[in-house]
């Protein structure tokens, strides 16, 4: 550069605010992508203007769940119209294998084919629909087998994908022996596909080092980077994986978009042509893996104001075919078996169990809510065997709720981390005033009792939900960020780090963070997309960390780069370094102002670098997972939500007629964003637990592989009533970004208060002294089969009475 | 064929009869905003705008619907404006201006309804039509806002959010409901309305083919009945399609191709709704959309079951005749078609014949049409005074759902000469119970010329176990089905006593 650009003031809206800083973080800032959303302009990965002759792969797949591949005739694939070549197993240069931790995830089927619709073989042909129907020709002869389908196919073989795992606190046994009351919990809980909009999809472009350029919707590019290098038998420097964005994603793009980016990246590589692979979305359903069901069994003793002594829990997690991140998924689980509520004996034991089925992976909440689902139905069993409100239950089981006891005494989590920093007793105080709770509490008793005396067809139900959400990732390496911050002579900003944005705002709120620290508008701050080749070793954007890593490798950056401009100015001004301001595009000291372009003009000349890395790691967890003990979680989330539900007693169907709900974000970076986070968390969160129902065939075949058959919320789903607070006057305890709290998943499990408030519509429907079985998803008949057994269970008893 | 594509005219010869409108969009026309998220119109990542000229209108006028590009075929957009996200974004007008967001963006901007952002171009679409068509409102009381709200959820309820939980969508809606809206800000995009009015003019004057010739090109729309019997007969084993909302899927997703289709959305004829004495006539080519609003008045069950039925989108498409050829056993017009007593015009050639309606299905996906004959139109008879008709449908999923049963009844009950309240005529008809719709005969015999009491009311389901032997599948278990059907009926029963 021999001319330094022409300065353009980048003045912000905000005109004269001195306080910029705080100006930009938060506020509810639009989504760094809304109006390139919002005009159809924002570039998905099949938007991309792709080369010239670009090929478009697809798979074969195997008509059995189970079985041997003895050989395959692909002559008639290969023959097709427009095809240019078919790969099997045997093709592949380097790994055939790409499990991202454990292993058993082939990238084609070399023998043993283990769900329906694995991947047998794949093709490149000149147009998308070429690809699709030529796959369809493949003829494979197979030693077809009976799948292990369910649970107790699984318990017979003894066949899991990990061993079994427990969280042992005192003694359950006895502690259950000794206990005044006990009761026992046998329930399931459904799985849920992702419905991500954006189908799975990659776009490989060979490279002339003999490398590979692969555009993945994935929410763990360096993973992506690390396997299409081992199936190609390339060094990881040969390979790049990009991420601007992507259409969904809720935990179905971790593992799950590897397949189809190796698979393209070989295609391109042995052809040296761009490859794109896309999933049509039936495929999608069928081919990549979902949240884990779960068979959730316990006892739990009580004493007679339903305070729990023990808890003995067996949960079986429904792996699919293979570990995947199960491990991972079924230990969360078991670390949120006790949601909010102090367990004082616990025995937890979390079984991985093999199915013939596409391998389960993560999903928001990974593994947790299945966990929950388990200490809510504990509680609700409790309240209801002991004729109390299940709110009075809860609260009374609130960790830290005996303040007569020693500290600690009643914060001792399972697996020996004491709970801090959580404000669940206000946010239910707060909570119980916003939505009226007890007074609607009345008015729905008294509506029921009308209901059912003069033969209504509705009956409503209500329930409160404490949500405690641990936050790290448990597999402690994965706690690690970096972050790539660039100034240009203009006065812009270009930032990379290291997660990938699915549409949760991660982009805006490491942008304002940025802003923030430079003082500068966010017009100045450009995040980039996310490659491999400007941050490496990155973790994936999971597990709620997104920003709470990157945010803070980002922000390790920018101070790096802002304490040499700092450093210059003190020099060049022999000015005081505490004097100086970085605010509103404009850097000051006492009486002198210049505009942060020109400053990094003067330290461009002056020769001072303005690139720099930042990093991050989480401080102060830790945990033994063969002691189960130690402090797995940095802090925790926690919010609350109160749903109200009108059921139809002719049709089991049902209206989720008002929901409230308090949510503790710390302080907010970007309310607007966080607000997002928690409503939609919600909706999806209901729809796992009510209308989302997987259906597999005796074949292992998924029936509902379509939006036809799989019915994830739709707008009329949304409640009339929908208040969303965040929790106000809040910080995180812990030094986390800006003292936010992690938003991503923990607003996911209010939507268990849905499936509360139906089993408390049913429970009034029936006898006082049963409490409702309803397994989930708690779809219209599973609602009408339990409002059935509610009243001959009354009847019965009116019988006997 | 020509099609007005945002702004300007494209020609189109001979296009292949299974390229689907999205498929074009995308893949001829590098128009991307338009997006792919299930190819079987159940999530309307693709939704665009289409207009079309509304027949005998004095002025001429552009009616303007949302439409699934993924499952609308492209030959059947002949004379059409096709309005995609691609055109609604900055633009310059004259005197230097520039037009930045569409204020149905904007709402959306302010409101943060958008998070991944793959699904908003559909929302952007199908908000935009709502917007364009529905009067301004204040929303100054509750049961505007009920209304407003219920209005809106009916214009989105084919597009899928899976991160918003829409609460933000329906935010944006409320606050665009009061603006202004006639200074077309949809139509500063596209070169203004009047232009596009003109070239739809210009391009309904020219014919695909010659007036009267059976056309050979792939996607066939035939002009008239008489054509469109005369190219039918031709070639019987043609598929004839009106929306194709359901035989595109054998496209998109069972992957087939398809040589040929002879379109019969052309026929003016068929496309005609309208009362004559006390029956509906309800043309081949009629929308659902368009019996909908039709039916407002005279039959505001229909409108309302309609609401329940697929999505807008689909609704903007599909025909009832489609719905009731498609000889589908979850059809959900047929059992309130089968209570009413419709009877079906059909044509061969030159030749019609009425069908009861009763007496179209014959078995799974079997019809009563002869070779080369077709649905000309639906007769649906008003309910008589004194008739009471009952409706309901249900399924997982309120919206765009598939029944697990859809249940119909008329009943008239009236007074013997000694006075007692007896059932005079009652039919029920329930799909998602059967092979076909059905309709209960057993139960209906037991019921007729019989006094309503609980005691006889009791026995339905026992009645209705002989009539329907429904399947398990994933939508609900056979059992499910049997005891919603029943307790629906018997519903239906003491709202008709009382």
């Amino acid at each position: 550069m021999r001319k330094l650009p022409e300065i353009n003031d980048h003045k912000s809206q905000s005109g004269n605010d001195s306080s910029a800083n705080q100006g930009i973080m938060g506020k509810p800032t639009p989504h760094e992508s809304a109006k390139l959303h919002l005009t159809g302009k924002a570039q998905y990965i099949d938007d991309i203007t792709a080369p010239e002759g670009c090929l478009h792969a697809y798979v074969g797949m195997a008509k059995v769940a189970c079985g041997l591949l003895k050989s395959q005739d692909l002559s008639a694939v290969l023959a097709a119209h427009g095809v240019v070549d078919v790969i099997t197993a045997k093709d592949i240069p380097g790994h055939v294998d790409i499990g991202p931790v454990f292993g058993g995830d082939p990238l084609l089927v070399e023998e043993q084919i283990n769900y329906f619709s694995q991947p047998l073989f794949a093709v490149a042909a000149t147009s998308y629909s070429a690809a699709r129907k030529s796959a369809l020709l493949g003829l494979a002869d197979i030693e077809a087998s009976p799948p292990l389908l369910t649970l107790e196919q699984a318990q017979i073989a003894n066949k899991q994908v990990r061993p079994s795992h427990s969280l042992v606190k005192g003694d359950g046994n006895a502690a259950l022996a000794e206990s005044i009351n006990t009761l026992s919990i046998n329930q399931q809980v459904g799985g849920q596909e992702h419905f991500y909009l954006e189908g799975q999809v990659s776009l490989a472009i060979p490279q002339d080092n003999g490398g590979v350029l692969v555009h993945c919707s994935s929410q763990h590019p360096s993973e992506v980077q690390k396997l299409v290098a081992e199936v190609l038998a390339l060094p990881m420097h040969k390979v790049v994986v990009d991420t601007r964005r992507m259409g969904g994603a809720f935990g179905g793009k971790e593992t799950q978009a590897a397949q189809w980016a190796c698979l393209a990246a070989l295609l391109a590589v042995r052809n040296q042509k761009a490859v794109k692979l896309r999933l049509a979305r039936s495929d999608d359903m069928a081919l990549t893996g979902k949240r884990h069901p779960f068979v959730n069994q316990a006892q739990v003793g009580f004493d007679n104001d339903g305070r729990i002594s023990a808890v003995n829990a067996e949960l079986n997690g429904l792996c699919g075919s293979s570990p995947d991140l199960s491990d991972a998924i079924v230990d969360r689980a078991m670390f949120h078996t006790d949601n909010a509520y102090y367990l004082p004996a616990a025995t937890i034991t979390g079984h991985r169990w093999f199915q013939n089925t596409a391998s389960n992976t993560a999903f928001r909440g990974f593994g947790g809510p299945q966990g929950m689902m388990l200490a809510e139905q504990m509680l609700d069993d409790i309240a209801r065997s002991l004729g109390k409100d299940p709110l009075l239950v809860r609260q009374t089981n609130l960790y830290g709720q005996d303040k007569s006891a020693e500290r600690d005494e009643r914060n001792t989590t399972p697996y020996h981390q004491t709970v801090t920093g959580i404000d669940l007793e206000r946010i239910i105080d707060e909570l119980i005033v916003s939505s009226s709770y007890w007074a609607r509490r009345d008015e729905i008793r008294s509506y029921n009792q009308a209901s059912l005396k003069n033969g209504g067809r509705y009956i409503k139900g209500l329930a409160l939900i404490p949500v405690k959400f641990g936050i790290s990732f448990t597999a402690m390496f994965l706690n690690q960020a970096g972050a790539l911050i660039h100034i240009y002579t203009d006065g812009t900003v270009q930032v990379s780090h290291g997660g990938t944005e699915m549409g949760q705002g991660l982009y805006t709120k490491i942008a304002q963070i940025v802003a923030a620290e430079f003082g500068l508008p966010l017009e100045q701050i450009e995040v980039t997309s996310t490659r491999t080749d400007k941050v490496p070793n990155t973790s994936p954007t999971a597990a709620s960390s997104g920003t709470d890593l990157n945010g803070q490798a980002a922000r390790n950056a920018a101070l790096i780069i802002k304490q040499r401009l700092i450093d210059h100015l003190v020099e060049t001004y022999q000015i005081e370094e505490q004097s100086i301001e970085f605010s509103n595009g404009q850097v000051s000291w006492p009486n002198e102002q210049i505009s942060f372009a020109e400053l990094t003009q003067q330290a461009y000349m002056a020769r001072i670098s303005m690139s720099a890395t930042g990093y991050y790691r989480t401080p102060k967890i830790h945990y033994d997972r063969k002691q189960a003990k130690g402090n797995p979680f940095f802090y925790y989330s926690c919010g609350a939500s109160v749903s109200e539900v009108e059921v139809d007693t002719f049709t089991g169907t049902y209206t989720v007629s008002r929901v409230d709900i308090l949510h503790d974000v710390g302080e907010s970076i970007n309310p607007g964003i966080d607000i997002g986070q928690v409503e939609g968390g919600f909706i999806q969160g209901m729809g796992w637990l009510t209308t989302e129902e997987l259906i597999w065939g005796q074949d292992g075949r998924l029936q509902t592989n379509g939006g036809a058959s799989y019915k994830i919320p739709a707008v009329g789903d949304t409640p009339k009533q929908f208040n969303v607070a965040l929790l106000q006057d809040s910080k995180n305890h812990e030094a986390t970004i800006f003292h936010s709290k992690a938003v991503g998943e923990p607003p996911f499990m209010h939507g268990i208060s849905v499936w509360s408030a139906l089993r408390d519509a049913i429970w009034a429907y029936g006898s006082e002294q049963i409490n409702p079985q309803l397994d989930t998803p708690a779809t219209p008949e599973r609602v009408l089969w339990a409002l059935q057994a509610a009243k001959s269970a009354f009847n019965k008893e009116e019988a006997e009475s | 064929m020509y099609l007005l594509l945002n702004k300007t005219t494209i020609e189109i010869v001979d296009p292949a009869a299974d390229t689907t409108l999205l498929q074009w969009l995308r893949e001829s026309q590098h128009l991307t905003a338009t997006k792919e998220g299930c190819a079987v119109g159940d999530c309307g990542a693709c939704t665009v705008i289409v207009g079309q000229l509304e027949p005998d209108t004095e002025p001429s006028k552009i009616v303007y619907r949302s439409v699934n590009a993924c499952i609308a075929l492209l030959g059947s957009l002949h004379g059409c404006h096709v309005i995609t996200l691609d055109a609604i974004q900055g633009i310059s007008l004259d005197k230097g201006l520039t037009k930045e967001l569409h204020p149905v963006q904007q709402a959306m901007v302010n409101f943060h309804s958008s998070q991944c952002g793959f699904c908003s171009p559909g929302f952007v679409m199908s908000l935009v039509v709502w917007w364009l068509n529905t009067p301004a409102d204040a929303l100054a009381t509750p049961e505007a806002f009920a209304k407003h709200r219920h209005g809106v959820e009916l214009a989105l309820s084919g597009n899928l959010c899976r991160c918003t939980g829409y609460h933000p969508i329906l935010l944006a809606a409320d606050q665009l409901a009061p603006m202004d809206r006639s200074s077309d800000p949809l139509f500063d995009y596209v070169g203004g309305y009047n232009h596009c009015l003109a070239q739809l003019q210009s391009m309904a004057s020219q014919s695909q083919h010659n007036v009267g010739e059976v056309s050979s090109a792939a996607y066939t729309v035939p002009a008239t009945l008489a054509e469109l019997a005369l190219a039918y007969e031709a070639s019987p084993s043609t598929r004839l399609v009106a929306g194709s909302t359901d035989l595109a899927l054998d496209i998109t997703h069972g992957l087939k191709s398809i040589d040929r289709l002879i379109d019969i959305t052309g026929v003016a004829e068929l496309q005609c709704i309208e009362q004559r004495d006390h029956q509906i006539h309800i043309g081949a080519g009629v929308s659902l959309s368009a019996v909908e609003a039709f039916c407002q008045q005279p039959l505001p069950i229909m409108s309302d079951l309609l609401g329940r039925f697929a999505s807008r989108q689909v609704r903007n498409r599909a025909t009832l005749v489609g719905n009731i050829a498609n000889s589908s056993p979850i059809a959900d017009m047929p059992p309130l078609l089968l209570v009413l007593d419709a009877q079906l015009i059909l044509q061969r050639g030159s030749k019609q014949r009425i069908l009861a309606l009763k007496e179209f299905n014959l078995g799974y996906k079997k019809t009563a049409l002869a070779t080369a004959e077709f649905i000309h139109s639906v007769l649906l008879p008003l309910p008589l005074n004194g008739q009471q008709v009952f409706v309901e449908k249900v399924s997982k999923r309120a919206e765009d759902d598939i029944s697990a049963t859809c249940v119909a009844m008329s009943i008239t009950i009236e007074l013997d000469k000694k006075s007692q309240a007896k059932v005079t005529q009652i039919n029920i008809a329930c799909g998602g119970m059967a092979a076909t719709p059905k309709m209960a005969g057993v139960t209906q015999n037991q019921l007729l010329g019989q006094a309503l009491t609980p005691v006889l009311i009791a026995q339905v389901p026992a009645w209705l176990a002989q009539d329907y032997q429904p399947i398990d599948d994933m939508r609900a278990s056979a059992a499910y089905r049997q005891q919603v059907t029943a307790n629906l009926i018997q519903g239906f029963l003491m709202e008709a006593m009382a």
